[in-house]
């Protein structure tokens, strides 16, 4: 209450220049928004994720950190299956059966997929941190190779296991 | 004191960084064999995964990729909890639960690594 106060105190002219008149809205959230609109109809309000147009530089960064997440929830399954391994010979039968089934096979798949997308993307971070490929064509260029290299890593792992 | 003051204070954003990019220069070559050993041994017979755990080297390595995985596993939802969790009262607990986590399941995964491999 005391912000919303503080705000309609200020002469509102100082946000919106040219406009003479505010009506006096209740709360500051739609008094804001109102000055927007007035002002430019479908002007975004805060630079946040879904006002910017997807871009492949900002897409493959969020990509990392999905799929930094994603790799983190498989490695529990890797300590589950070493705890088994090490104390519990049953729950590993079972997990044995579970682990060949079509559906897990197929999640392990793009477990792996995002495992080693994560690792070559993070090689091209440590490129990033050492100074090279900073430009925006190399950018472009190397994220392009990232998700080539990904797909055909994976790929190759998962032929040469099938053949 | 504001938000990133708070954040910062209890560990440097410098060793932060530098920190999470030994672990990944550790797990570069790590991750790629295990990840290639997992998908070949996957669904293979008790006694053969367990020989396999057991092998000196690969207990060795074992041992290495789960303290470098779950160290760097835990500076990066370190990263990702403090970006998206503003509440900073919340974003303390969270982060201090993720945290003891990541210890634990360090620990549970050398224990377990060390139990096979020294036939305990």
């Amino acid at each position: 209450m005391k912000k919303i106060q503080i705000f309609q105190v200020f002469p509102v002219r100082l946000f919106v220049p040219g406009l003479k008149r505010v009506t006096i809205i209740s709360s500051f959230d739609t008094m804001y928004k109102k000055q927007l609109s007035m002002a430019h109809p479908v002007r975004p309000v805060s630079p946040h994720l879904q006002i910017y147009k997807p871009q492949l530089t900002s897409v493959l960064s969020i990509f990392h950190r999905m799929t930094g997440v994603i790799s983190f929830a498989g490695s529990i399954f890797i300590l589950i299956w070493l705890v088994s391994l090490a104390w519990d010979a049953p729950l590993y039968s079972f997990l044995q059966e579970v682990a060949t089934s079509i559906p897990v096979q197929i999640g392990l798949f793009f477990w792996s997929l995002a495992l080693i997308y994560h690792l070559l993307n993070g090689i091209r971070h440590l490129g990033w941190d050492a100074g090279k490929g900073f430009e925006i064509p190399d950018i472009y260029k190397s994220g392009k190779l990232v998700i080539g290299l990904s797909i055909a890593v994976t790929l190759l792992i998962w032929v040469t296991k099938i053949i | 004191m504001n938000h990133s003051e708070q954040s910062f204070a209890k560990e440097p954003a410098v060793s932060h960084w530098k920190a999470q990019r030994r672990s990944a220069f550790v797990l570069i070559p790590l991750s790629l064999w295990l990840l290639y050993s997992l998908i070949h041994h996957v669904g293979a017979p008790y006694q053969q995964a367990y020989s396999w755990v057991a092998n000196p080297l690969v207990a060795v390595l074992l041992i290495i990729f789960v303290c470098a995985m779950f160290f760097h596993a835990k500076l990066g939802l370190q990263v990702i909890i403090e970006d998206y969790i503003s509440d900073i009262s919340g974003q303390q607990a969270i982060l201090r639960i993720s945290n003891l986590l990541c210890w634990i399941a360090m620990l549970v995964g050398v224990v377990s690594i060390l139990k096979i491999a020294l036939h305990v």
